[in-house]
C-alpha cells in the first residue's frame, strides 16, 4: 500500500474516531439532560407527595373529624361518665 | 547553472562559513524554539497540569451549591408538626408576553397571544387580582410572585416560550401545629437561619450538611449534571421527635378557648405533663383571645396562689414537724399574721392540717410554714424547682423567681408559703406535681423523645431523668390523698369525675401587674389523674376570668372538661388497661320511671315480640330459617371473573317485616310481598297474635322460608 492510501486510512480512521467520540459524549449529554429533567419531575412529585399527605392528615385530624361528625352527625364526644374502659380480665381471649 | 561548488571565488571559503553559520543558527533557532515548545508544554501538562485542569474545569463546569432540607418534626405519634417542603417561585417576564407563533402539526402556523393564557393559569392558581394586574402592566420587566408553587402547579405554563416563564426551586419550612404550638417551634429567617423556638435550640440536629452538584455547560447556554464529575449530595436534617401529643394539643386548645369564651378571660394557660417520665404532652397558651406570641406555660412566670401550698406543706410532713390530722386554729377566717390581716373563703374556727390543704385555708398554711425555717422553705421551694431553668430546650424559658432568704421580709415566709412574692411558670408547677404523683421523684421536663438520622438510625432517645428526691413515696401518697379530698369534697369539686379519681389543688391569685395588684385574678388549677396511678399532670390557668374567679371552679372545670375529652380520644397517651383497674365501680342505674299508658301498650307489644325468641323449636320436618345474621357490604364492586354474571338481588338481604296485628292470611301476603317464602305452624302460640321466626327486623336472604306461627 502506498503512502497517500495509508495517509487516507489514517484520516478515515480518525475521522471514524472523532465522530464516534462525538456521538457518544452528544449521547451523554442527551442521557444527562433527560435524567435532570426526572430528577427535576421526581422532585416534584415528592413535594406533591408530602403536600398531600399533609392534607390527608389534616383532613382525618381530630379537629376536622369531630368538627364534621358534629355538624353532619349529630354526633358528640363522649363524656366520660358515658364511657366504660373494661379492665384485659374482662375483655374477650 | 553554478552551485557553490562549481563556482568557487577568492572569498568563496568566507561567503560559505557565514552561510553555514546561518544555517547553523537557524537549526539552533529551531531547535531551541522546539525545545522551548517542548518543555512549556512539560511545565503545563506535568507541572502546572493541576492548576489548568482546575481552571479548564471552572470555566466549564459549575459548581452549584445544593441546600439541605431540615429535619422534620414530629409528635409522639408520628404526627408530622413541621417539615421542609420544596416550592417553586414563579417569575414573569411581562415585557415578553408578546404574541408568539407555533408550528402546527398538519403544516402552517398559529399566532398565539401568551396574556390571556398567563392571567387563566393565574387565577386558577388564586393568585390575587392586584398581582395579575402587576404582571400584565408592560412597564414592568421582571415579576416574581411572592407566592410559592408545586411543581405540578406550574406544568400549565409549559406551553409558553421559555423566555417568559422562569421556576425557581426553593425550600420553605412548613408549621402544620395546632395554633399553640407554632410559637414553640419557632420560625426561620429568609436566609434559613432559625429564630427562636425548637428550630433555634435543635438547629444542630435540624439543619443537615450542604451539598454540591456540579453541572457542566452545555453549548445552549444552559447546564447538565456532569457524568464524569461526582457531587456531594445534601444530607437532609434529622427527624426529630417530640412528647407533644397532637390530639392532646388540640383538646387542651379547644377546651381552652371554651373555657375562655365561657368565662370571659382574657387568657390561659394549659400544660399537660407525663409524671411517669416527664414527658410534656401539650403546651399552649392564650393572650387577649389569640394564641400567645411565646409559650407562655414555659416563659411567663406568675403568681400562682395556694397551688404552691402543697409544697411547704409537703415539706412539714417530711421533716415531722407536723402531721397530717394535728388541729391548727385557723381563727374563724380572719386572723393577723406577722402584721397583715389574712382571710379565708372557707371559715372555721380549727382545721386539720388535711383541712388546711382541702380548704385552701391561707391562714393555717401560714401558721404552719412559720414552723419552717426560710431556709428550709426556700431549700424546699427549690427542691421542687422553682427559681431555676427546667432544662427544657426553649431559648426564652422563664426561671420564675424565688428570692434568696436574704431579700425575704417578715411577711415573705406566709407569702410564699401560699403563693404570693414568688412566680413560677405552669411547666415548673407541673413538674412540682409531677413529683406528688411520682412517689416523690423530681423528674426532668421533657420536650424531645428522640433524634433519627435520615436513614433511620436512633441519635438520640430520652431517658427517664430523676433530678432528685423531693419527698419519700409515703409522703408523696399522703400528698395524693389530700390532693384528691380537694377535688371529691374541697375546693375543686368542679374537676371531679365519674369514674375516676382526681386529685389537685386550686390556686387563686390577684394578678400584679407593673408591682401593683389590680382587680384580676389568676385562677389556676393543678391536677393529677388518676390519683392512683396518676398518668397525666394537668396545669390549667385562666386570666381575669369575668365570670367567677376561683380557680377550683373555672379553672377546675377546664381541667374536668380536658380530661374528659381526652378519655374520649383514643391517641391521647392513656394507658387504658391501668386506668380500668382503677375506674371507680358504676353508679346503680336509676329507677325507671313508670310509662305513660300509649307507651306501656308500646312496651308491651316490644315484649311480646321478644317472647317470640323464647318460643319452641319448629317441628324437624318443617325447613329450618337460616341463622340471623349481619352482612356487611363490602365497599368493593366485583365487575369481572366468575361471579360477575350472577344475579345480585337473588343474594339479597331483607329484613323480615313486622305482621303484629295481622290476621294469619294478611301475615303471609306481607311475608310473601317482602319477598319470603312461609311456612305456617298452627296453634303454636298462646296469645291471639301471630308472630314469625325469626322475629321482625331480622336480616335474612330473599327467598329464604319465614316461620308464621298463629295462635290455637
Amino acid at each position: 500500500m502506498k503512502g497517500r492510501a495509508l495517509v487516507a486510512i489514517g484520516l478515515g480512521a480518525f475521522v471514524v474516531m472523532t465522530a464516534l467520540v462525538v456521538w457518544r459524549r452528544s449521547v451523554g449529554v442527551a442521557t444527562a439532560r433527560e435524567m435532570r429533567i426526572m430528577e427535576n419531575e421526581k422532585r416534584s412529585l415528592r413535594a406533591q407527595l408530602v403536600t398531600l399527605d399533609n392534607d390527608r392528615r389534616r383532613a382525618v385530624s381530630r379537629a376536622a373529624v369531630i368538627k364534621e361528625a358534629e355538624r353532619r352527625l349529630g354526633l358528640h364526644v363522649a363524656t366520660e361518665s358515658q364511657t366504660r374502659t373494661l379492665p384485659d380480665s374482662m375483655l374477650p381471649r | 547553472m553554478l552551485t557553490h561548488r562549481e563556482a568557487p571565488s577568492a572569498n568563496g571559503g568566507s561567503i560559505h562559513g557565514l552561510s553555514r553559520l546561518r544555517a547553523a543558527a537557524v537549526h539552533v533557532s529551531l531547535v531551541l524554539f522546539g525545545a522551548a515548545i517542548v518543555a512549556r508544554a512539560a511545565q503545563l501538562q506535568l507541572v502546572e497540569h493541576d492548576r489548568w485542569a482546575q481552571r479548564a474545569e471552572q470555566q466549564h463546569v459549575r459548581d452549584e451549591e445544593v441546600a439541605p432540607p431540615r429535619g422534620a418534626i414530629l409528635d409522639a405519634t408520628g404526627n408530622v408538626l413541621v417539615e421542609t417542603r420544596e416550592q417553586m417561585l414563579l417569575e414573569i417576564a411581562s415585557h415578553e408576553l408578546t404574541p408568539y407563533t407555533r408550528k402546527r402539526k398538519g403544516g402552517g402556523k398559529d399566532t398565539i397571544d401568551p396574556r390571556p393564557i398567563v392571567r387563566t393559569a393565574l387565577r386558577e392558581l388564586r393568585v390575587p387580582d392586584s398581582t395579575i394586574r402587576k404582571v400584565m402592566a408592560k412597564k414592568r420587566q421582571y415579576i416574581t410572585l411572592p407566592q410559592r408553587f408545586l411543581a405540578a402547579d406550574l406544568e400549565r405554563f409549559n406551553v409558553l416560550p421559555a423566555n417568559m416563564i422562569a421556576r425557581k426551586r426553593v425550600l420553605r419550612r412548613v408549621v402544620s401545629t395546632p395554633p399553640g404550638l407554632t410559637p414553640l417551634m419557632g420560625v426561620l429567617n429568609q436566609d434559613g437561619t432559625p429564630t427562636g423556638g425548637l428550630e433555634q435550640e435543635l438547629d444542630e440536629y435540624l439543619r443537615g450538611e450542604r451539598g454540591h452538584d456540579p453541572l457542566v455547560r452545555d453549548g445552549q447556554g444552559g447546564s447538565i449534571a456532569s457524568p464524569m464529575l461526582t457531587g456531594i449530595a445534601a444530607q437532609p436534617g434529622n427527624t426529630v421527635t417530640l412528647t407533644i401529643n397532637q390530639s392532646l394539643q388540640e383538646i387542651a386548645e379547644q377546651q381552652l378557648a371554651v373555657a375562655r369564651e365561657s368565662t370571659g378571660a382574657s387568657g390561659g394557660d394549659v400544660v399537660i405533663l407525663d409524671p411517669r417520665d416527664g414527658a410534656i404532652l401539650a403546651l399552649t397558651g392564650v393572650r387577649n383571645g389569640k394564641p400567645a406570641p411565646s409559650v407562655t406555660p414555659l416563659a411567663e412566670a406568675y403568681e400562682a396562689g395556694s397551688v404552691m401550698k402543697p409544697f411547704a406543706i409537703s415539706r412539714l410532713l417530711e421533716l415531722k414537724l407536723a402531721t397530717p390530722d394535728e388541729v391548727v386554729n385557723t381563727e374563724n377566717g380572719t386572723a393577723m399574721i406577722a402584721g397583715r390581716k389574712v382571710t379565708d373563703e372557707h371559715k372555721a374556727p380549727f382545721m386539720a392540717v388535711r383541712d388546711v390543704v382541702r380548704f385552701s385555708s391561707n391562714i393555717g398554711t401560714m401558721k404552719l410554714a412559720q414552723r419552717l425555717s426560710p431556709a428550709q422553705q426556700y431549700a424546699a421551694l427549690r427542691d421542687f424547682g422553682f427559681g431555676a431553668l427546667t432544662g427544657v430546650p426553649y431559648p426564652a424559658e422563664s426561671r420564675g423567681r424565688l428570692p434568696l432568704v436574704k431579700e425575704w421580709r417578715a411577711m415573705s415566709p406566709g407569702s410564699i408559703a401560699i403563693g404570693y412574692e414568688m412566680s413560677a411558670t405552669p411547666v415548673q408547677i407541673a413538674a412540682g406535681y409531677a413529683a406528688f404523683a411520682n412517689d416523690g421523684e423530681l423528674l426532668q421536663p421533657v420536650l424531645v423523645r428522640e433524634v433519627r438520622d435520615p436513614q433511620g438510625t436512633v441519635l438520640y432517645v430520652h431517658q427517664r431523668r430523676v433530678l432528685r428526691r423531693v419527698v419519700s413515696p409515703e409522703g408523696a401518697a399522703l400528698m395524693r390523698t389530700m390532693l384528691k379530698s380537694v377535688v371529691d369534697s374541697g375546693t375543686a369539686r368542679a374537676a371531679d369525675l365519674t369514674t375516676y379519681d382526681v386529685g389537685g389543688k386550686s390556686g387563686t391569685a390577684r394578678r400584679s401587674e407593673k408591682g401593683r395588684y389590680g382587680a384580676g385574678y389568676n385562677s389556676t388549677f393543678a391536677a393529677i389523674f388518676p390519683v392512683q396511678h396518676p398518668q397525666y399532670v394537668v396545669v390549667a390557668r385562666l386570666i381575669d376570668s369575668k365570670k367567677g374567679y376561683f380557680g377550683g371552679v373555672v379553672s377546675g372545670e377546664l381541667v374536668n372538661n380536658i380530661l374528659e375529652a381526652a378519655l374520649a380520644t383514643r391517641e391521647a397517651s392513656l394507658d387504658r388497661a391501668a386506668l380500668a383497674n382503677v375506674a371507680k365501680p358504676l353508679p346503680p342505674p336509676p329507677a325507671p320511671k313508670p310509662l305513660p299508658p300509649a307507651q306501656r301498650l308500646a312496651a308491651r307489644r316490644d315484649s311480646l315480640r321478644r317472647d317470640s325468641l323464647r318460643a319452641p323449636t319448629p317441628q324437624p320436618a318443617e325447613p329450618q330459617p337460616a341463622a340471623a345474621r349481619v352482612v356487611v357490604e363490602l365497599p368493593i364492586l366485583r365487575t369481572s371473573g366468575g361471579d360477575a354474571n350472577v344475579d345480585r338481588a337473588a343474594f339479597e338481604m331483607r329484613p323480615v317485616p313486622s305482621v303484629f296485628g295481622l290476621d294469619p292470611r294478611q301475615a303471609v301476603r306481607t311475608l310473601n310481598a317482602a319477598g319470603f317464602q312461609v311456612s305456617v305452624a298452627a296453634g303454636k302460640t298462646s296469645g291471639r297474635e301471630v308472630r314469625t321466626r325469626p322475629v321482625a327486623g331480622v336480616l335474612m336472604r330473599a327467598g329464604a322460608t319465614v316461620q308464621l306461627e298463629t295462635p290455637r
